[in-house]
């Protein structure tokens, strides 16, 4: 993936689901929401054992979320990314982004094969400072 | 296990209290054995423990430690009191030799003790790499901590690359030792964990051991009790703080001894390629809040330039209101929109076709309100693409590549101008644009070549120019960009200045002029401090602290006052000192934070925050500080000292936002979160360390900026070294008077001429006070620059240096002369100078010396004194090779032969001077040799075209080398021509030119002709225009009062003759044309025989008719001798005059005839329609109707040919009228 996907994926999309998101603020995860949120993406976080995180409602899963997704972004173990892909591609998400450490070729073949764009081991936040200026 | 010191009994596998901390094993001083803390005697060797074991530890952790680095060493003696007890947060790590009895048994106790010295040396030195401690010794085993007694950021990460240093070290170590002492499987296993633990120290004096005590530390045990050969294990904890930085395996379940529950473990592998991020709070920091409605007037002025139209904006606001912010995020959305290229794409002008418009910064820094163009420098060098390190050719290939594409026609006009304002040494055609050039005349040029540049780059695409803390521009800066505002109004330029509202300062002039001039185009945006509701929500944005209590809140709110800055410090340092912590998953105050005091101002803040650095960060910001806002990592490196520990410094300041990257092509360049960051940090250094850091950053721009003189010399001067600084001072005001920044020339030149009271440097005194007094004369503070040159006399003495006191007496004769008009004091100062200058034989000042003689006595009008002096200049430059001083004399010895009428030895003299010229490439003597010598030759000889032609060409020349004296005198001689040949429009437009080129090089003498001309063209278009005529006359004679008022003023009082004559006001003809016959002006020989007959006509008019004739014999006398044909056809229409006068009508006609005819030759239009409407009087005077009325016509002819040469229709209009009066 080129930095010009990754651009044009970072411009078109506006609401992130966001998988395995903790509300404990020393987990990488709530400062990248925190700051994508601040960038204006809409973020709904998609976490069993939370209530709300960022003061959005969390769901369990991503068939629970009543909205149109179009990034799913997971900060989960890589063995357990191939179950969420397969719900990302039942929701109609458009790209799948495995956080930076996070990597699954067979859940990315997958996603891919069923139409989804997919972004592995790289860090949202980072990427969007990157591109866009700190 | 009984702990002997508190007899706590402890499980079985404990190497320490578990109660007290106390080791419960012991190692045996000879083979390294572990032995139980009870054992009398080693199971090993049979040492005797009891009495010396305590000695030989300490003697090996003292040595061990003795390699720790400097910063730690002082941290542990100096920090014992914080040690004692101290509850802290470590990361723990054990390492032990795998197998090590079995080892130890097969071999000689003292070869193993060596062995195990080795192994405690690579440990050690990985341990100190990364500011850890050794803290004891444990048989084979080392322990050791991270974050005791030097805290880090990533004391975690720290530990597990230390952990994974020491096993490759130890893996090589084997590798040696199975080589050298066939010892096979030398393997080391490693364990770490993190947590609370209390650390205290004991021992003595000489050595320091610590003591960590609580499950952290028997945890840490464990893990290196059962990780695998070489390998880094650890526990939950470690892992949870550093798994986005490296890859590990696990977690491996483990049953501990004694305890219910497993732990898990991690076994670490190796270093991610690319580091996660490390702390959730990364992304803290705030969204823009309160400021929508100025976003949105800046989308919209973008949105209106991609439409073409220009506009201003003003972005105003006290420090930390956000204004850097507000620029960040706008320019960040244009990016996003894909306006704008981002920080990935390469940014220079070149390379981003694909934007929709440009976008180029120019900040400007406090220390640098006194270095000319800083923020131009900055922006322009960014849009060109310059990098450091490239040489000035490469510079300026890319500077002239980048205008040719947009400017070829103007290529020459801009490129050399913009090259020389970034500080490119030129060369070739480029050099010689700028080398010739007076201080005012560079800034001139350069403004209208950065205006001309950026107007054609804004042309083709729109433009954004932001020009950041325009508080602290230097004032030509200030001066430059109220310059480009007119811009706005014809090209899609939008100019964004910010700055803070302070009225006294000159930025304040940049929101004034557009806000008076521009109110059309102008945004001004001033940002108020947040309302309380925005702080609130600035304040819950910043931190999810439900339970904040009111009272901390409301602190916040009163302290901050509406300042974002002071809100986002505020809660950092709530952070920074733990008083706001993380329970699980919430942040929550902590009881203490009801007691806090939020220090008064927000300097107070930033210093609280910077007190809880740990020491390595702090010393890096506090360095990074004396550099200045913007920093490069190289020139970091090169001051602090620190390798390794600088990039984690830096790392570690970035997480805290105190400093942010700003760029890392083509080096990494760092910049101090907020200004007030900087000034803190700067503030809280010792004012020791201070000078040594400022000294540092010298030496370093020493070596990789050597012409950053301005700066160099700030930082020197800091450190205290004046005399180091010196040099530098010196070169900064050459290169500010070089930009005409005279005030900061002047402040340079001021500083270096005090240093220069304590220190002897006889070359550096004699160019700070040359170039303090050239700055006070061209700043015109006469006074000022007489009594610098008097010290410098003075100055000179001291030192016995002769030439030093030659170029003072030189200069002081200048401005004596060329300022004050005091001319015998000026020459009084020359004679001094001339008999010093031949006693030390100093060439230059002999150069100097006879320039100015020259340009005295040519002022002043004695011809033959100048030529002396030229002639003696040559002969000097003939015989000692001063190149300068001869070609000086050369072209100026061409002209005074001109001006002495010797016309073929002066067209001589100026071939030999441009040959010569051109030899050494001194376009400059080349020039001046080309417009009065050659061009008064052709001219002489009536040769009006050649002339014409001639004259072109020396002005051509002196156009681009900016030569403006040289040009004003060509132009004021092309305007002759052009109204002697009748094209008037074309004499007005070259007389105003000499006006302008004159007054821009001084030449005052220059502009009192070029004026009085102007005043007999209009007069000479219409009678009508006396008025007029009469205004343009006063205004000259007032300018020629002056002492060098006169070198042209021959021709003014003939021209001025000729009006009063037409207005019958003879007296004062008479007298006039007796001026310019007698007075000293330069010119009085080119004019003589045109006076003379002016006098005639007086006479006539008298009725004196044989003076008239006699005076009419002496001029045709004169002009013949010198061939001066341009004359003939007035003498000879004066020879009419009289003979009319006299009643021989015959005679009359015959000499108006041959005026006719040569004037007619010479293409003198309007001399031809005078004589012919003459010649129509007379003969209608005398009955001769016929032929009066042929001659009329022919007259009319002329006239209408005149006309014909008018472009302007109301001038035409005005001669048409004005030349149908006179015939009626």
């Amino acid at each position: 993936m080129n930095d010009g996907q990754i651009k044009a994926i970072l411009q078109t999309s506006r609401t992130i689901a966001s998988v395995g998101l903790s509300p404990n603020p020393e987990r990488p995860s709530l400062g990248v929401a925190y700051y994508l949120k601040s960038q204006g993406y809409r973020i709904i976080p998609v976490n069993p054992n939370a209530d709300r995180v960022l003061d959005e409602k969390s769901y369990a899963d991503l068939p629970s979320v009543p909205e149109k997704v179009d990034v799913v972004q997971i900060f989960r173990r890589p063995e357990d990314v191939p179950p969420i892909v397969e719900q990302a591609i039942q929701i109609g998400a458009k790209v799948v982004w495995m956080q930076e450490g996070i990597s699954n070729e067979e859940a990315a073949n997958r996603a891919e094969a069923a139409g989804l764009q997919v972004v592995m081991n790289r860090c949202m936040m980072q990427e969007h400072r990157r591109l866009f200026g700190r | 296990m009984k702990c002997l010191q508190c007899a706590h009994e402890n499980s079985g596998d404990a190497r320490f209290c578990e109660e007290c901390g106390r080791p419960l094993e012991q190692t045996c001083p000879n083979c390294s054995q572990g032995v139980s803390i009870k054992a009398k005697f080693c199971r090993n060797c049979g040492y005797d423990l009891g009495k010396v074991s305590e000695p030989v530890a300490a003697t090996r952790l003292i040595s061990l430690q003795q390699a720790a680095p400097a910063a730690i060493h002082e941290k542990i003696l100096s920090s014992r009191a914080h040690i004692e007890g101290e509850r802290k947060q470590v990361t723990v790590l054990f390492t032990d030799i795998v197998g090590s009895t079995g080892l130890a048994e097969r071999l000689d106790p003292e070869e193993w003790g060596e062995i195990v010295s080795g192994a405690h040396q690579r440990v050690s030195e990985a341990v100190y790499r990364y500011e850890g401690t050794i803290a004891q010794l444990l048989g084979d085993g080392v322990l050791a901590f991270f974050g005791a007694p030097l805290t880090h950021e990533d004391d975690a990460e720290r530990a597990v690359r230390a952990a994974l240093d020491i096993s490759r070290a130890i893996v090589d170590y084997s590798r040696e030792l199975a080589a050298k002492k066939g010892i096979q499987n030398f393997q080391m296993r490693m364990g770490l964990n993190t947590g609370l633990v209390v650390v205290g120290s004991i021992g003595s004096n000489l050595h320091m051991e610590y003591l960590a005590i609580g499950d952290a530390v028997n945890l840490a045990a464990r893990m290196e009790q059962t990780a695998g050969p070489d390998t880094v294990q650890m526990a939950e904890n470690t892992y949870k703080l550093v798994a986005p930085l490296f890859d590990c395996e696990g977690p491996f379940a483990l049953e501990l001894k004694g305890k219910s529950e497993q732990v898990q473990a991690y076994r670490v592998l190796r270093p991610k390629d690319e580091r996660g991020s490390l702390r959730g709070i990364e992304g803290l920091g705030a969204p823009l809040i309160g400021r929508e409605k100025e976003m949105g007037l800046l989308r919209e002025a973008i949105n209106g330039l991609l439409q073409g139209r220009g506009q201003l904006v003003s972005v105003m606001g006290e420090a930390g209101l956000g204004k850097s912010r507000l620029m960040t995020e706008l320019r960040k959305a244009l990016v996003f929109d894909g306006l704008l290229p981002g920080p990935t794409d390469e940014a220079d002008i070149a390379s981003v076709g694909n934007s929709q418009f440009l976008w180029f910064e120019g900040r400007s820094f406090s220390y640098e309100s006194s270095t000319g163009y800083a923020p131009f420098n900055r922006l322009l060098t960014s849009l060109f693409g310059l990098r450091q390190g490239e040489t000035d050719a490469e510079k300026y290939e890319k500077v002239r590549d980048q205008v040719a594409q947009v400017l070829p026609e103007q290529l020459l006009d801009v490129a050399p101008y913009i090259a020389a304002m970034l500080g490119v040494q030129l060369t070739g055609e480029a050099w010689e644009r700028v080398r010739y050039l007076q201080p005012p005349q560079v800034r001139e040029r350069v403004f209208r070549a950065v205006q001309l540049y950026l107007e054609r780059v804004a042309t083709n695409k729109p433009l954004v120019l932001v020009f950041e803390d325009l508080h602290w521009a230097d004032p030509i800066s200030l001066d430059l960009v109220q310059q480009l505002m007119p811009l706005t109004d014809r090209v899609p330029l939008l100019l964004i200045g910010v700055f803070r509202p302070a009225r006294q300062e000159p930025s304040w002039r940049v929101h004034e002029v557009a806000n008076r001039d521009y109110p059309h185009r102008y945004i001004p945006l001033l940002l108020e401090p947040l309302t309380e509701s925005d702080t609130r929500t600035l304040v819950a944005n910043l931190l999810y602290i439900e339970d904040l209590p009111e009272r901390v809140h409301n602190l916040i709110l009163t302290k901050a006052e509406g300042n974002p800055f002071f809100v986002e410090e505020v809660i950092r340092s709530l952070l920074d000192a733990h008083l706001i912590v993380r329970d699980d998953s919430h942040w929550r105050a902590t009881k203490e934070i009801e007691n806090i005091a939020v220090p008064n101002t927000l300097a107070g803040v930033i210093l609280s925050r910077l007190d809880r650095l740990d020491e390595t960060s702090k010393q890096v910001l506090q360095a990074a500080s004396v550099i200045g806002r913007e920093f490069s990592l190289e020139a970091l490196t090169a001051i602090s000292e620190r390798g390794e520990s600088l990039e984690k410094a830096l790392a570690d300041l970035e997480r805290r936002e105190l400093v942010r990257e700003r760029g890392r092509r083509p080096q990494r360049v760092y910049i101090f979160k907020h200004v007030l960051t900087q000034e803190t940090a700067y503030g809280s250094l010792l004012l020791s360390t201070c000078r040594e850091l400022h000294r540092r950053t010298a030496e370093f721009l020493e070596q990789t900026i050597p012409d950053g003189a301005s700066e160099i010399a700030r930082h020197f001067l800091a450190a205290r070294e004046e005399v180091r600084a010196l040099p530098y001072l010196v070169q900064a005001g050459e290169r500010a008077s070089f930009a005409h920044s005279l005030k900061e020339a002047i402040t340079f030149f001021r500083k270096a001429v005090d240093i220069l009271e304590s220190v002897r440097d006889a070359s550096l005194a004699r160019r700070a006070f040359e170039g303090l007094g050239g700055g006070l004369a061209l700043s015109f503070d006469v006074p000022g620059a007489v009594d610098t040159f008097h010290r410098m006399i003075h100055v000179a003495e001291t030192y016995e240096n002769l030439p030093m006191k030659v170029s003072a007496l030189n200069k002081l004769a200048r401005v004596t002369a060329l300022m004050q008009g005091r001319f015998p004091e000026a020459e009084v100062h020359l004679g001094e100078a001339e008999r010093l200058a031949l006693l030390c034989e100093d060439l230059p000042g002999l150069t100097e010396l006879h320039m100015s003689y020259c340009s005295i006595r040519s002022i002043s009008g004695d011809i033959d004194g100048a030529l002396a002096h030229q002639r003696t200049a040559i002969q000097i430059g003939k015989e000692k090779i001063a190149t300068e001083l001869k070609l000086f004399g050369m072209s100026h010895c061409a002209n005074s032969l001109t001006f002495m009428t010797h016309f073929d030895e002066a067209l001589q003299q100026a071939d030999d001077a441009i040959t010569a010229a051109e030899k050494e490439g001194n376009r400059l003597h080349k020039t001046w040799a080309m417009v009065m010598p050659v061009t008064w030759y052709h001219l002489r000889l009536g040769d009006l075209e050649t002339a014409r032609r001639e004259g072109q060409r020396g002005i051509d020349s002196a156009t681009q080398i900016g030569a403006e004296d040289a040009e004003s005198a060509g132009d004021f001689l092309l305007g002759h021509i052009a109204r002697l040949q009748g094209r008037y429009e074309e004499a007005i437009a070259w007389q105003r030119r000499a006006t302008n080129a004159a007054r821009a090089s001084g030449f005052l003498f220059v502009e009192a002709g070029a004026l009085c001309a102007l005043g007999s063209l209009y007069w000479e278009i219409s009678d009508k225009n006396r008025e007029q005529a009469e205004e343009f006359y006063s205004q000259s004679l007032k300018m020629m009062e002056s002492p060098f008022g006169l070198v042209l003023a021959a021709q003014s009082w003939t021209d001025m003759g000729y009006y009063a004559l037409a207005r019958g006001q003879v007296d004062k003809a008479w007298e006039v044309f007796q001026k310019a016959l007698t007075e000293r002006s330069t010119f009085r020989y080119l004019l003589r025989p045109a006076a003379l007959v002016g006098s005639a006509m007086a006479s006539v008019a008298q009725g004196d008719l044989e003076e008239a004739a006699r005076l009419s014999k002496e001029a045709w006398a004169f002009a013949e001798e010198r061939t001066m044909r341009l004359y003939y056809p007035i003498i000879a229409r004066g020879n009419a005059h009289i003979a009319a006068a006299k009643g021989d009508t015959e005679m009359a006609l015959e000499s108006y005839d041959q005026a006719e005819s040569l004037a007619l030759d010479m293409g003198m239009r309007p001399l031809v329609w005078q004589v012919r409407s003459d010649t129509a009087r007379l003969l209608s005077r005398s009955g001769r109707n016929d032929e009066a009325e042929v001659l009329r016509r022919k007259a009319q002819e002329m006239s209408d040919e005149i006309a014909a040469l008018f472009k302007d229709t109301s001038l035409r209009a005005e001669f048409v009228h004005s030349a149908m009066n006179m015939r009626a």
